[in-house]
C-alpha cells in the first residue's frame, strides 16, 4: 500500500525532488494541459472513424459509458486509496432506474397507448413481468416511467447509499482490505437480491427491448448516443480534474498518503473519504444509466462480481490516480477485450488474468504513470548533458 | 418451531457451520494470520475437487487427455481412469494443491508483502487463470462425482435423518482444526510461525528464515483449501466456477470472527451457518436467506470492525 512506500522509493522520490522540483500546485503545466485536452478531444475520434458502423460505434458508446465506471473507481482508489470492489453496486442502480424506465416506455409503446408516459396502476405490463404472471406494475417501480426522474434517481439514489454506507465504515476506521471486501460482500448481496427475484426485476436476464433514450425531444441512437455519452464523459472528466486540483483534492491524496498524520492536523478525514465515495457512487450511476441506455438491455450482468474488479484493473493498466489514466484503460482493455473475445475467445481470460498480475508487478503507475516517470528521466538526461530544460 | 423443526435446524447449522469453518480454515491461516489476501483460494478449493474428480473418477483421466489433445490439436485418447477412495484422494489434493500454493507464494505473493491491494487484483488474476485452464483441460460439463459406498445413507439421529456425508464433512473439519491447532501451538514450526506473526525482524535476527516460514505456511494453508475442494467436490458438482460461491463467504467468516485467531474463525462459521439455516427455514428460500445473512454479517462488521473475537492488539491508529 501507497501508505509505508520503502526506503529507495523514498530516496528515488527525494532525488527527483532536489534535481526536478516539482511545479508548485495551481501553476500553468502549459505542455500538460495542451495534452489532456488533445486526449479528450481524441475521444470524438471514433464517432468520425466509425460514424455511420453499426458495430464499431455503439461498442465505442459502451467504453465511453465504461470510461465514465473507470473515473469512478479511479476518484476512490487513485486518489483516496480506497479499493472499492463493490462500486458495481452504484453502476447498477444506474442500470436498473434507467433500464426501469426505458422497459416501462417499451411496454407502453407496444401497447400502442398514445404519449404522454402517465404513470398509474392500469400501465402495460412489460413482458418480463407478464411472464411471471405479475398482477400489475409495482407502485414503486411506476413513477419511473418518466425519464427525467429515471435519470434523477440514477445518480441520487447511489450518492445516498454511498453516503450513508461510506459514513458508517470511514467513521469506524474500516480501510484497506477490509474496506474492498467489505463492499464486495455488500455487492453480493445486491446481486443475490436481484437475482431472485425475477418477478420484480427480470432475474439473471434482466430486461432485453429497451426504448431509445428519449429526452429533450432528441431520440438518442447511433451518432447522438455517442456524442451523448462521450460529451458526459469529458465533463465529468473536467468536473473531476477541477476537483482534484482544488483543496479538498490535494487533502484526499494526503489521507491516501498518509492518513493518520492528516487526522492528526485536525482534518476529519471520514467526512472527505464519506463525500468522495458519494461523488464516486453518483459518477457510477450515472455511467450504469448510460450504458443502459446505450446497450439496450438491463441486466444484473455487471453487478456480479468479477466486473467490478475488472473496472479497477482497467484504471490500473491505464495510470492510477490519473484522470487520463482512468479513461485510456478503460477504452485500451475493452478494446483488447472485444479483438481477443472475437479471435480467441478461450484466451481472453487467461490474458485478463496475465495482466492482472504483469501490470500490479511490473506497471504499478499504469501507462500513464509510466509515461510522465520516461518524461521525467528525459529532462534528468537532459540536464545532465548539460541543456538546460527550463 | 418444534422439536423436529429445531433438530432439523440444528443439524442443517452444524452441516453447513462445517463447511464454511472448513472453507475459511485456509483463509484464516493466510489472511488471518499472515494478512496475505488471497482472491485465487476459491479456486484453490477448485482445484482440489478436481484432483479429487481426477483421481477417483474413471471418467476423469480420460477427458482430461482428450481435452489436451484438442487443445493441441492432437488425437489423444485413453481408456485409463484412476478409481482411487477419498481416503487418497483427499490427502493427493492436500499435497497437490499446497504444492501450487508453494509456487505461487515464492513466485508471486512473495514480491508483494506490504502491498495487500495489489495483492488482491493479482490473485485474482491468478484465479481468472487458473479457472480458464482448468476450464481448457476438463471441459465446461458438469461433473457429479459418485460418494463412497460407505458414506451414502443415512443416519437417524433423534427424529431427523443426517446423510452420513455430512457427518463425515462435520468429521473432517474438526480433524483439520485439530491439526491446524496442533501445528500452530505443538510444534517448533509453529511457535516459529507465531514468532514471525508476532515481530518478523526480531524473529529473522534469532535465525529464523522468514521466507521459508511464509512460503511453507502459505503452502500448508492452500492445501487444506484443497482438502476442502476435495470433501465439498462430492457434495455439489465440480464445477470451474464452484470456488467463486465460496470465497466471499469465507472471507466473511475470518473478518467475522476476528482475525489471527482459530476460535474466531470457528464462532464466525458457526455463526454465519447458523444463520444462514435459520434464515432459510423463516425466509422459505436458499438464495434471500443468504442474502439475508450477508447483510446482517455486514451490518455486525461495521458495528465491531475487529470482529467477536478481537484480538488484543495495540496499533498506533
Amino acid at each position: 500500500m501507497s501508505s509505508a512506500p520503502s526506503v529507495s522509493a523514498r530516496k528515488s522520490q527525494l532525488t527527483d525532488l532536489t534535481l526536478q522540483p516539482s511545479p508548485p500546485p495551481g501553476s500553468f503545466n502549459l505542455f500538460g494541459k495542451i495534452a489532456v485536452l488533445l486526449f479528450l478531444a481524441a475521444l470524438f475520434l471514433p464517432a468520425i472513424r466509425y460514424g455511420s458502423d453499426r458495430y464499431w460505434l455503439p461498442l465505442f458508446t459502451r467504453y465511453m459509458a465504461l470510461a465514465i465506471f473507470a473515473l469512478s473507481v479511479d476518484l476512490i482508489w487513485g486518489y483516496a486509496g480506497l479499493l472499492s470492489l463493490g462500486q458495481g453496486l452504484y453502476f447498477g442502480l444506474g442500470v436498473y432506474a434507467v433500464g426501469y424506465s426505458l422497459k416501462l416506455q417499451q411496454a407502453w409503446d407496444v401497447a400502442g397507448r398514445p404519449k404522454p408516459y402517465v404513470p398509474g396502476p392500469d400501465m402495460p405490463l412489460p413482458d418480463f413481468m407478464a411472464y411471471c404472471r405479475v398482477e400489475a406494475v409495482p407502485a414503486w417501480i411506476q413513477p419511473l416511467i418518466d425519464i427525467r426522474l429515471a435519470l434523477f434517481l440514477a445518480v441520487f439514489l447511489p450518492i445516498v447509499v454511498a453516503t450513508l454506507f461510506g459514513y458508517f465504515t470511514f467513521r469506524l476506521r474500516i480501510k484497506g482490505v477490509f474496506f474492498s471486501l467489505v463492499t464486495q460482500a455488500l455487492l453480493l448481496a445486491v446481486f443475490t437480491l436481484i437475482d431472485n427475484n425475477q418477478p420484480t426485476t427480470g432475474g439473471r436476464v434482466g430486461m432485453t427491448y429497451l426504448n431509445k433514450l428519449e429526452l429533450f425531444g432528441i431520440r438518442f441512437q447511433m451518432l447522438s448516443m455517442y456524442y451523448l455519452v462521450t460529451g458526459v464523459l469529458v465533463l465529468a472528466f473536467l468536473a473531476c480534474a477541477l476537483l482534484m486540483a482544488s483543496k479538498f483534492g490535494r487533502v484526499l491524496t494526503a489521507i491516501r498518503d498518509n492518513e493518520f498524520r492528516v487526522r492528526a492536523l485536525g482534518y476529519n478525514t471520514a467526512m472527505y473519504k464519506t463525500f468522495i465515495f458519494a461523488i464516486s457512487g453518483g459518477l457510477a450511476g450515472l455511467a450504469g444509466a448510460l450504458y443502459v441506455s446505450a446497450l439496450g438491455t438491463a441486466g444484473p450482468d455487471r453487478l456480479n462480481i468479477a466486473p467490478s474488479i475488472e473496472v479497477v484493473i482497467m484504471v490500473a493498466v491505464g495510470g492510477r490516480g490519473t484522470l487520463v489514466g482512468a479513461i485510456l484503460g478503460a477504452v485500451l482493455v475493452n478494446l483488447a477485450n472485444t479483438y481477443i473475445n472475437n479471435n480467441y475467445k478461450e484466451a481472453w481470460p487467461i490474458i485478463l488474468g496475465a495482466l492482472f498480475i504483469l501490470v500490479v508487478v511490473f506497471l504499478p503507475e499504469g501507462i500513464v504513470g509510466g509515461c510522465q516517470k520516461l518524461l521525467k528521466l528525459r529532462w534528468l538526461i537532459w540536464k545532465k548533458l548539460g541543456f538546460s530544460a527550463t | 418451531m418444534n422439536v423436529s423443526d429445531f433438530e432439523s435446524a440444528l443439524s442443517n447449522s452444524l452441516s453447513l457451520g462445517s463447511i464454511l469453518i472448513l472453507t475459511a480454515l485456509g483463509l484464516a491461516i493466510t489472511f488471518g494470520v499472515m494478512r496475505v489476501i488471497n482472491m485465487a483460494h476459491g479456486e484453490m478449493l477448485m482445484l482440489g475437487a478436481y484432483t479429487s474428480f481426477l483421481l477417483e473418477d474413471p471418467r476423469g483421466l480420460p477427458t482430461l487427455v482428450a481435452n489436451l489433445g484438442r487443445l493441441f490439436k492432437q488425437d489423444w485418447h485413453t481408456e485409463f481412469g484412476f478409481h482411487l477412495s477419498l481416503a487418497c484422494a483427499i490427502p493427493a489434493s492436500f499435497l497437490l494443491v499446497g504444492a501450487f500454493g508453494y509456487l505461487l507464494e515464492i513466485g508471486l505473493i512473495r514480491f508483494l508483502y506490504g502491498r495487500p491491494l495489489d495483492t488482491l487484483l493479482a490473485t485474482w488474476g491468478v484465479g481468472l487463470i487458473v479457472q480458464q485452464l482448468v476450464l481448457l483441460s476438463f471441459g465446461t460439463d458438469l461433473k457429479p462425482m459418485s460418494l463412497p459406498d460407505a458414506l451414502q445413507g443415512h443416519v437417524a439421529v433423534g427424529s431427523v435423518a443426517i446423510p452420513s456425508y455430512r457427518i463425515f464433512i462435520l468429521g473432517i473439519t474438526a480433524l483439520s482444526l485439530l491439526i491446524v491447532y496442533l501445528w500452530f501451538f505443538k510444534t517448533s514450526f509453529g511457535l516459529k510461525i507465531r514468532a514471525v506473526v508476532q515481530n518478523r525482524q526480531m524473529a529473522s535476527a534469532m535465525g529464523i528464515s522468514t521466507r521459508r516460514v511464509d512460503s511453507l505456511t502459505f503452502a500448508f494453508a492452500t492445501g487444506l483449501a484443497g482438502v476442502a475442494g476435495s470433501v465439498l467436490g462430492h457434495l455439489y458438482t465440480v464445477k470451474v466456477d464452484m470456488g467463486a460461491s465460496y470465497i466471499v463467504e469465507a472471507f466473511m467468516v475470518v473478518i467475522l470472527g476476528g482475525m489471527g485467531q482459530l476460535t474466531g474463525t470457528v464462532a464466525g462459521g458457526g455463526v454465519i451457518g447458523a444463520g444462514n439455516s435459520v434464515a432459510e427455514k423463516v425466509l422459505g428460500n436458499t438464495q434471500m436467506a443468504k442474502f439475508a445473512v450477508l447483510v446482517i454479517v455486514i451490518a455486525v462488521i461495521m458495528i465491531r470492525p475487529s470482529g467477536i473475537f478481537a484480538s488484543k492488539e495495540r496499533n498506533y491508529e
